[in-house]
């Protein structure tokens, strides 16, 4: 019986080890490949270039004081990204940001372009947990098209029918996840007019 | 039993998702498009048929008393190594499908292939059981995603097929489209299936 007992544990055990063995070598072939697609996806050029169409470099800011003082003020902000085109000319601010107003499952990260003038520029949302074929509508154009070229001084609001100026329309079916984004370009709107507007 | 008739089972006759109702909790969450539907079967195919054919030729090393435990480790590896590499190479889809590539490990189907045919029958007709049940699987939820991209979102593989006019049903890309859709196609199996053998 105890002989037995041993017998099967270490049969176990041998399969456990051999697993681990697989498994951390497999961790060591991918992981680097991981990291670079978790890169790409976060900000690579394509992102850059939809965050602020023309830009080809999307440096994080160096600027430490600043990003400090936001953080310290604002505690949806996540980072901040520099645009410049080909010729090194600064073309506008990446700001990456979480949502106020949580979205169907939960936050929403997304970089709002806005331009050194106080324009919106693009946009990218990099993660979010809403439901595919409703709430993943607000990644389409016809949807983030109706922030493009709107002023960082009046803040966005949601309507379900025929919106006004400041207003832009809800995805049908997905008001909560419409007004989660737009909380998020409220958010990284408000980020620009207190430290980064000239 | 011959190797043909092996993979064909999985196919039809005994399908996963259709016949013998394993496997719900994932062919129910992620069949919102047929994108996903496709690469979640291809995930599910992977780890079927490798966990099939280690745990057919260890059959005769792993004694019957701690068989679960050592097919529960055998799928977890199998699947962690998929996670990690459709992490790493197919990122987009890792993101669409989420949580639900870990949880392929509480997949029913790989359990019961493993109980009732891995530890039972050779390697290479394993590896038929494999790719039948697997490709079954896949088929299934293939057509189930199609249907509910189709009639809810208008469109298919993210390509619009139906006219802008159509207003698309919300409710079968929402959780309880995706029982309705089932149900129908559970019934329309056994209606053909049935006809047939009368």
């Amino acid at each position: 019986m105890k002989n037995n007992l041993v017998k099967l544990g270490g049969i176990l055990c041998i399969i456990s080890a051999i697993a681990a063995g697989i498994l951390a070598y497999t961790n060591n072939v991918t992981k680097d490949k991981i990291a670079l697609a978790e890169e790409l996806a976060s900000s690579g050029p394509e992102v850059a270039q939809a965050v602020i169409p023309g830009a080809v470099s999307f440096e994080l800011s160096e600027d430490t004081a600043l990003i400090e003082k936001i953080k310290a003020e604002n505690d949806k902000f996540i980072e901040l990204r520099i645009c410049k085109d080909e010729s090194g000319k600064e073309l506008g601010y990446g700001i990456r940001t979480l949502s106020t107003v949580p979205g169907y499952g939960g936050d929403i990260e997304m970089f709002l372009g806005v331009s050194t003038e106080g324009e919106i520029k693009g946009m990218k949302v990099v993660s979010h947990s809403e439901t595919a074929g409703l709430g993943t509508k607000m990644l389409e154009p016809k949807f983030q098209d109706q922030f493009l070229g709107k002023d960082t001084t009046t803040e966005i609001k949601v309507s379900k029918n025929s919106p006004k100026e400041d207003e832009i329309l809800a995805i049908s079916g997905a008001t909560r996840s419409s007004k989660s984004i737009t909380s998020a370009i409220n958010n990284a709107m408000s980020i620009f007019n207190q430290f980064l507007k000239k | 039993m011959n190797k043909l008739q092996v993979f064909k089972n999985g196919l039809l006759k005994e399908n996963p998702i259709f016949v013998q109702l394993v496997g719900m909790c994932s062919a129910l969450a992620i069949t919102t498009s047929a994108f996903n539907g496709i690469g979640m079967g291809f995930a599910v195919i992977m780890v079927l048929v490798g966990s099939n054919v280690v745990i057919s030729a260890l059959r005769k090393v792993i004694p019957d008393e701690v068989r679960i435990p050592a097919f529960v480790i055998i799928i977890a590896t199998f699947v962690t190594i998929i996670d990690m590499f459709m992490h790493a190479f197919t990122f987009e889809l890792y993101q669409a499908l989420g949580v639900f590539i870990p949880l392929i490990v509480v997949n029913c189907i790989i359990l019961a292939r493993a109980e009732a045919f891995a530890f039972k029958n050779g390697v290479v007709d394993s590896i038929f059981d494999g790719l039948g049940m697997g490709l079954g699987y896949t088929i299934a939820i293939t057509i189930l995603s199609s249907i509910r991209e189709i009639l809810g979102n208008g469109t298919i593989f993210g390509f619009h097929i139906l006219p802008e006019t159509y207003e698309p049903m919300m409710i079968i890309i929402q959780p309880p489209g995706a029982f309705i859709a089932l149900g129908l196609l559970i019934g329309l199996v056994n209606y053909l299936t049935r006809k047939q053998k009368a």
